[in-house]
């Protein structure tokens, strides 16, 4: 099989979620000599665009949604040992977290998979986190984006406290913010002093690309 | 004038009544204390997803179903006074004698269901963080309650406070909720959906059982309205392709809501989010009504126009923003645009979107009641 059609074989087979069909043939291409790079941005990353896609028009729900990121992950997990140290240059460097006061971390780890997924490199700080955990990340790492999740009206206020604590750091101009959750809107999103907002896990990645001045 | 459960029951056979019905899901115990200047016993009491637990040594020798039982007075009597049109009980708070959840550290316990619950004492709140059926071992060892030995007291107060003026609405689960919440979290048990078909279905049919028999229990003590409440959706799609739906959990939707037609129950369909992908299966399957239609993710008018034929809906004044932070306009606002949107012909209940949760303004509560008497009287002025 070439390149080409091996790529496009593994785009399909992760969007039509078939693990087994997928490890059989990243393990192929590995043998062939592809690396590690051409695997995850061009079949991989294109089999997750898919499920993007399909999830947009209505034909995927959030379970497939769940099982695309499984799936993705134990391809990663077979192209993983390959990797050098570093070998993939990322699109952007973005640090994520759910905001203090709330747990809920489904929608985020989505978000992760599919940020992966387009080469972003993620850091994720978890759930219930202080704003002062994450500038003291965005202050380490000095990431592209920050991403914060929040899905309780209750803790909504957490989103805005943590872009002020940017802010009062000296770090917001250096660092777009890209919100997302339940309780949120672009209205409220904008009010609050984010950048964007990602209405689900799919419009995350093609807001994070666009804040970043990347082609879709 | 009608009494309330005329009112309630006119509207939910799809006639107007002399005005819409208005009703409080869920009270939270804050605003039962605010309203009455009582005080209300336990944490997470009735909220959502379960998880009551007592807060101090009092509740705790008072024991659950005693704290329950009180509370329920309580609420019955807030509800009245408030002049809302329903009673409600849930099966969230009904409990075998003498029972307590298992502690496994100082501010986390497992439930009846298997379910893990975080406490704060200090602000007697409760929330689920964890299923304790990490495994298929720990399916086969988990030993449900025993629907004949739990003490549905709450429901007979209810029943019998309501008389003949007030409607008891039931809030009572199925299957499609708890197996999630005792998994962990969705992408858990989506997770054994695709890969461990045989142990979901293990899952789902054990809790689906359980819950039907408990819920015949609260059934045959008289309840006028029954309301399944668990959560399938979020604010995009559905948390399961239709597909799943109709393998995994329809059969025993199907069920429950045969059981209670069989009693000519009308049977209200929760669940918050987006269900536009499987609106037309619940309808064919027999649901009657449904609640909330979330604002900014379904639109309570297109609703009304596709399926009000069909389905009686009951909401959806904004409890995420406008109960909590709007002020008097804006509530006055929201209540108007559902009584514009779905009042007309009747079919409709006033309710909030979800709960009036602790975050809600109690004065908002008031203003919503007050606005819907005021803009609800049949017949309805015309946009």
């Amino acid at each position: 099989m070439g390149k080409t059609k091996i790529l496009e074989e593994i785009a399909e087979k992760l969007a039509d979620l078939d693990s087994e069909g997928l490890g059989t043939l990243v393990k192929e291409a590995l043998a062939n000599g592809l690396t590690p790079q051409e695997l995850i941005r061009e079949g991989l990353g294109e089999g997750m665009r898919i499920v993007g896609e399909r999830y947009e028009g209505g034909e995927y729900f959030l379970s497939e949604l769940i099982m695309a990121g499984v799936t993705m992950d134990e391809a990663l997990d077979l192209i993983r040992p390959q990797m050098k140290q570093g070998a993939i240059e990322p699109i952007g460097k973005v640090v994520i977290g759910t905001v203090e006061g709330d747990l809920h971390d489904i929608g985020k780890n989505i978000v992760i998979s599919m940020l992966q997924s387009a080469g972003f490199q993620v850091n994720d700080l978890g759930v219930d986190v202080p704003p002062t955990k994450f500038v003291e990340a965005v202050r380490k790492e000095k990431p592209d984006l920050l991403c914060l999740s929040t899905l309780l009206s209750v803790t909504m206020p957490k989103v805005q406290e943590t872009i002020e604590a940017l802010k009062v750091g000296g770090l917001r101009k250096a660092t777009k913010v890209l919100v997302g959750g339940r309780c949120l809107n672009g209205e409220i999103a904008e009010k609050m002093g984010a950048d964007g907002y990602g209405r689900d896990a799919w419009d995350a990645v093609v807001k994070a690309k666009s804040l970043m001045g990347l082609p879709p | 004038m009608m009494t309330p459960k005329e009112r309630y029951l006119t509207a939910i056979h799809h006639r107007e009544p002399d005005m819409v019905p208005i009703d409080a899901s869920f009270l939270d115990p804050i605003h039962v204390e605010r309203i009455l200047g009582a005080t209300a016993f336990g944490a997470g009491a009735g909220g959502g997803g379960g998880g009551v637990v007592a807060t101090t040594r009092k509740e705790e020798a008072m024991g659950l179903n005693e704290m329950m039982l009180r509370n329920q007075k309580l609420e019955n009597e807030a509800k009245r006074k408030l002049g809302l049109d329903a009673l409600t009980v849930s099966d969230y708070n009904v409990f075998p004698p003498g029972y307590n959840p298992r502690f496994i550290s100082e501010d986390t316990y497992v439930d009846l269901f298997a379910r893990i619950y975080r406490v704060r004492k200090d602000v007697r709140t409760t929330w689920w963080i964890d299923g304790a059926i990490k495994s298929p071992e720990d399916l086969d060892k988990w030993e449900p309650p025993d629907p004949d030995e739990i003490d549905y007291s709450i429901v007979d107060l209810t029943v019998e406070e309501a008389g003949d003026e007030y409607p008891v609405m039931a809030w009572v689960h199925g299957s499609m909720m708890f197996p999630y919440l005792m998994r962990g979290g969705i992408d858990k048990l989506v997770y054994d959906i695709y890969r461990q078909p045989d142990f979901a279905k293990k899952l789902i049919k054990k809790v689906a059982d359980v819950n039907l028999e408990i819920t015949k229990h609260i059934l045959d003590r008289g309840v006028d309205v029954v309301a399944e409440s668990d959560d399938i959706a979020d604010s995009r799609t559905t948390f399961f392709s239709p597909k799943i739906f109709r393998e995994f959990f329809f059969p025993y939707l199907k069920r429950l809501i045969d059981e209670c037609h069989r009693r000519g129950l009308p049977y209200m369909k929760h669940s918050d989010g987006n269900l536009y992908p499987i609106l037309d299966d619940l309808v064919s399957l027999g649901v009657d009504g449904l609640h909330p239609i979330e604002p900014n993710v379904m639109d309570l008018a297109d609703v009304k126009q596709r399926y009000g034929d069909k389905l009686f809906l009951r909401g959806n004044v904004d409890c995420t923003h406008v109960l909590p932070y709007g002020t008097e306009e804006d509530v006055r606002k929201d209540v108007r645009r559902c009584i514009d949107a779905a009042a007309q012909g009747g079919g409709f209940i006033l309710a909030d979107s979800n709960s009036m949760h602790s975050n809600v303004k109690t004065e908002n509560i008031l203003i919503m009641i007050d606005e819907g008497r005021k803009y609800g009287k049949y017949p309805l002025r015309r946009g």
